[in-house]
This record gives C-alpha cells, structure tokens and sequence, in this order.
C-alpha cells in the first residue's frame, strides 16, 4: 500500500512538471519519459560512483533541466504537431541511448539504484515513503506559487494567444523555453525518486508509451489544475495494481476508460468538478433570484 | 535655414513619427510609402476603407509586423531596433480589433498580464513566493483594480474575463492596455461590437484620457461618429497609400476621401 502511494506522488510530480508545460504554456510534450530517465539515471549513475544520494538527486534534476533548455530552445519555432513529433523523437533518442550506452547505463541489463543510507537506512518503504513525501510536497507548493503568479499568467497568456502576449510584453523565447525547464526538471526529480523506490532502472521503463502514459495522466485528471495531474497519477498507478489478475486485459481496460473521460469528461476530472460546481452555484442564485421574486409579489 | 528634421511633416513636434513605412503581403503593398506625425496630447486617427492597411500600420508600429522599408521614430528612438515584446517597455500599449483576452484568467488577471514587464520579481522570487514578488503582485492588484474603475468594471474583476458580454470584454481589453500608464495608447477598432450608449461612454472615456492623463492616442476606427466626434487629426489611407490628413472638417470635405469610401472599386491595390 506504501508503495502504490509512493508510486502515486513519483508519478505525480512528473505529472505536475509536464501539466506545467502542457496545461498552461501550451506546449505537447511528448518525451517526458526521457527527461525521467535522465534523472533516474544521473542520479542512480552518480550514487553507483560514490556520491551522496541527497547530492545526486538535485545534480540528477538538475541535468534533466539542462536537457529540457536543450529540447526547449530549439522547440520554440514549432508547435503542435510537429513538437509532439519532436519530444517524441528525442524521448525515443533517450531510449536507445539507455539501451546502447552500456558503460553508463548498463545497456539492457539496467542499473542498480540504490536508496540512500545516511543519516539512516531508508530500506524499508515505509522510510523512503517519507523522503518522498518529504520532497514531493515542496515541488508542489513551488508548482503551485509559479502558477499562481505572474509567470503562470504568462504560460497562460502565450498558450491562448501569443501575438497579444508579445504586445503585453511577455518573451515568448524566454518563457517557452522556461516552461521546459521548469518541465523537465520536475521529471528528473521524480526519475531521482523512481530509481531508489524500484530499486532498479531499466529502458523499457523509459519509453514512448511511459511519455504518453504521462500525458494522458493530466488529460485525465484535467489540464492546467495541478490538482489533476495528481488525480491522473493515482489512476495510472492503482489501475494496473487492480487489475493486477487480468494481466492480459490491463491495456484494453487502459485504453477504453482513457476514450471513455475523453468522451464523457473531456476536460479531466477537474474540468469535470468545477463544471459541476459551476452549475450547482447557477442554481442556488437561480433559486434565490424566483425566491426575491415571489416574495415581492 | 535648415529646418530640424521633427518639422518636416508639418503638425508634429516629434513624440511618433512614421516616415516611408511600407510593407508588402504576398505581392500585394498593403502600405506604401505612408507618412504620419503625432503630435504629443492629441487624438490622432486613422480611417479608411477595408482593406486599406489600417491595422496593418499599427501592427508595424508595434512591432508584431516587420515593414520592407521606413522609419518609426517615438520619442527620438527608433523603433524598428525594438522587439515587439520590449514596445510595452518604451510605454506604448495597445488594445485588439478582436479583443485578445485569455480565456480561463479573471477580469482582474486579464488587466494584470498588461502589467507583465513592470516589477522586477525574478522567476525563484515568484516560486518561493517571497517578499519582493508577492509586493508586486500586491501592487499589481491594485493598479489593475484602478484600471478596471476607470473603465467601470471593478465588480466584475473576479469573473472570467471571456465570460463577460462583448462590450464589457473590450473595455477589459482597454484596461489592459491603460493599466502599464502608456504615454502612447494604440487603440484598434475600439468602438465596433459595442451599443450606442457603449460608444457615447467609450468617446467620453478616450477624452478624458487625452484631457487628464495627457495620453496620446493613436485610434483606428470605422465609427465615423467617434472618428469625427473625438479626433484632433485624422488620416485617411487607401489601399496602403495615405490619400488625404487634416482636421475632421478638412476631412469630411476632401473629395479624395469621399470617393475612397463611396466611390469606383476598380483599383485592387498595386502589386510591388
């Protein structure tokens, strides 16, 4: 159970990177599962050399940063489709350099990444659940203050109308690119706390289908809201755990309840709720406003 | 005597000057060679059939456009070396035919993008929520509260912006472009959409810019009623060709002008 938690909030705050991106700067993105890998792996390599878990784990976001201003810079002169094609390739350039560059990574065989042992042992799940949670929540919080502040009106405002967001000041170069940055590093930190929650890396967990599995998580839970980036990692996490018996029907069942909340909820769960909220505040002023007018007659 | 080159278009005293601004779309000149000076403090228009560059011209002073040729100067800089988003920044801004606001943000939200550019909170000020970014977001509030009362829409600051009926909408629009206090405000089709006791309080609102806060307003509009009614000067262009500038009354007689708008449609511009 600890651990499905665990999972949840790694998922999560991959999640919450890309609806950073995706949700509010409006860029497709792909490739999130390669700025994941870059971090597990940078961390995981660096802890196998003999360096510190709590110093890897920010070197290993920290690279995954890098490689999103290097993906981000270059991505700002395409959009849509084509940056969709584009983070796909290079989630997919990630995969085979996983597979291939044996010497680092540990070719197809994989990587041990080992949890941390100072101040303490974190073996047992229950502990490293706590540096997790420990890590996780702040990422949100700082998630939550970028959002909410003039940087978060700029994604908004770039990805609903770039013309009028260049006359209001804002560069487009700048804050694309920063929205990758921001994206990827978010990525990397959730790969540094994968690699240690598995105890092991390896490329298959790093392909295209893990990159999507990531966008249909904020699509699912609803873009733009943070909140449903959670939502989405908690399905995308417990589901497999339920059908657990019915291994063999886990895809189907994937795909037919990501076409029925594209049909039924094409907003995520979030856009869902506040339509509900919405409507159920129309009709309380509803209500009050045939009350004010019986009454006066 | 040789004349400073800031009185070469006669009217201007050197606050915006376009010289020889032309700019062509796939062959066809959608301005040539226009020229216009705005004076410091005035209600300056430009009017013209459809098609005849109007938006095209202040989307080249905004830098959204890049002309094939010509000089703007604004205040003795030259604004062709500005990039578009750095225009706000030179304390020009401007509103949208169609409006522009970012649908999912507030009213309030809206008016504060227009603010962008104004305080210095860096990106991790901004995340950790410290002190420097959350004074400026304070400050932010209240300018863009202010900016909404000018316009009469504070009780509706709280609301989506795109939620609000069209007239409203561009008011919010013209909020934003007024709470960065421009010393050059572009205004482009502000009048269209709105009702006519919207427009009499829209013609009221831009005169009392120009008379309080000394705003100079560059204004295109097809209203002729808030053309004619609020405009100290007023050009006319023509497919890209400016054609005729002077006073209202010089304008509403000038026969040139009167055939642009009423008479032969022969002419499909001049190809380049």
């Amino acid at each position: 159970m600890i651990y499905i938690i665990s999972l949840v909030l790694v998922y999560s705050i991959a999640a919450v990177g890309l609806d950073i991106l995706m949700g509010y700067s409006g860029q497709v993105c792909f490739g999130q599962a390669g700025f994941v890998a870059v971090g597990a792996y940078t961390t995981a390599f660096l802890v196998k050399n003999g360096f510190s878990y709590w110093v890897s784990l920010p070197i290993g976001g920290i690279v995954a940063a890098l490689t999103g201003l290097m993906i981000g810079l270059p991505a700002i002169r395409i959009r849509g489709h084509y940056l969709a094609l584009a983070t796909m390739s290079f989630a997919y350039i990630i995969h085979l350099i996983l597979v291939h560059w044996e010497s680092v990574t540990g070719g197809p065989r994989g990587l041990i990444a080992a949890r941390p042992s100072w101040p303490f042992s974190f073996e047992k799940d229950k502990y490293f659940y706590f540096v997790i949670i420990f890590i996780v929540i702040p990422l949100f919080i700082v998630a939550r203050n970028i959002v909410k502040s003039k940087y978060g009106r700029a994604f908004l405002a770039i990805q609903k109308d770039e013309i009028v967001s260049k006359s209001m000041g804002i560069n487009l170069t700048i804050y694309k690119t920063l929205a990758f940055i921001v994206c990827s590093f978010y990525a990397g930190v959730a790969g540094g706390l994968y690699g240690p929650l598995i105890g092991f890396l390896d490329p298959l967990s790093f392909t295209i289908l893990d990159s999507a599995l990531y966008i249909m998580m904020i699509v699912l839970g609803g873009r733009g809201t943070l909140v449903g980036a959670f939502i989405g990692a908690a399905f995308f996490a417990i589901l497999p755990e339920v059908l657990r018996e019915a291994k063999k029907w886990q895809e189907l069942a994937f795909g037919l309840t990501f076409i029925c909340f594209l049909i039924f909820m094409p907003n995520g769960v979030m856009g869902f709720i506040r339509r509900y909220q919405v409507s159920f505040v129309e009709k309380i002023r509803e209500m009050e406003f045939l009350r004010h007018y019986f009454e006066e007659k | 005597m040789h004349l400073p080159s800031t009185h070469e278009e006669g009217s201007g005293n050197g606050f915006l000057q376009v010289r020889n601004l032309s700019i062509c779309f796939g062959g066809l000149k959608a301005l040539n060679k226009v020229n216009f000076s705005v004076t410091e403090g005035q209600i300056f228009s430009i009017i013209g059939p459809n098609g005849a560059g109007k938006t095209t011209a202040l989307n080249v002073i905004t830098r959204l456009y890049e002309p094939d040729d010509g000089e703007i100067v604004f205040r003795e800089e030259e604004l062709l070396k500005v990039r578009a988003d750095q225009i706000i920044g030179k304390r020009i801004s401007r509103t949208f035919q169609n409006v522009g606001l970012f649908p999912g943000l507030t009213t309030l939200e809206n008016v504060m993008v227009g603010l962008h550019s104004s305080g210095g909170a860096g990106f991790f000020s901004s995340a950790l929520k410290l002190k420097a970014s959350r004074e400026e977001e304070a400050w932010k509030r209240i300018q863009a509260m202010e900016a909404l009362k000018l316009v009469n829409l504070e009780d509706q600051a709280s609301e989506v912006a795109t939620d609000l009926p069209f007239g409203q909408q561009k008011l919010v629009g013209l909020a934003r472009a007024l709470v960065s206090k421009p010393l050059l405000l572009i205004l482009d089709e502000p009048a269209s959409g709105l009702s006519p006791l919207e427009v009499g309080q829209l013609m009221d609102l831009i005169r009392r810019l120009r008379d309080e806060k000394g705003t100079t307003i560059l204004l295109v509009e097809h209203d002729m009623r808030v053309v004619m009614g609020i405009s100290n000067r007023i050009a006319v262009l023509n497919f890209g060709e400016k054609i005729a500038e002077g006073n209202p009354g010089e304008i509403r007689n000038n026969p040139l002008v009167v055939e642009a708008y009423l008479g032969e449609e022969e002419e499909t511009g001049q190809a380049c």
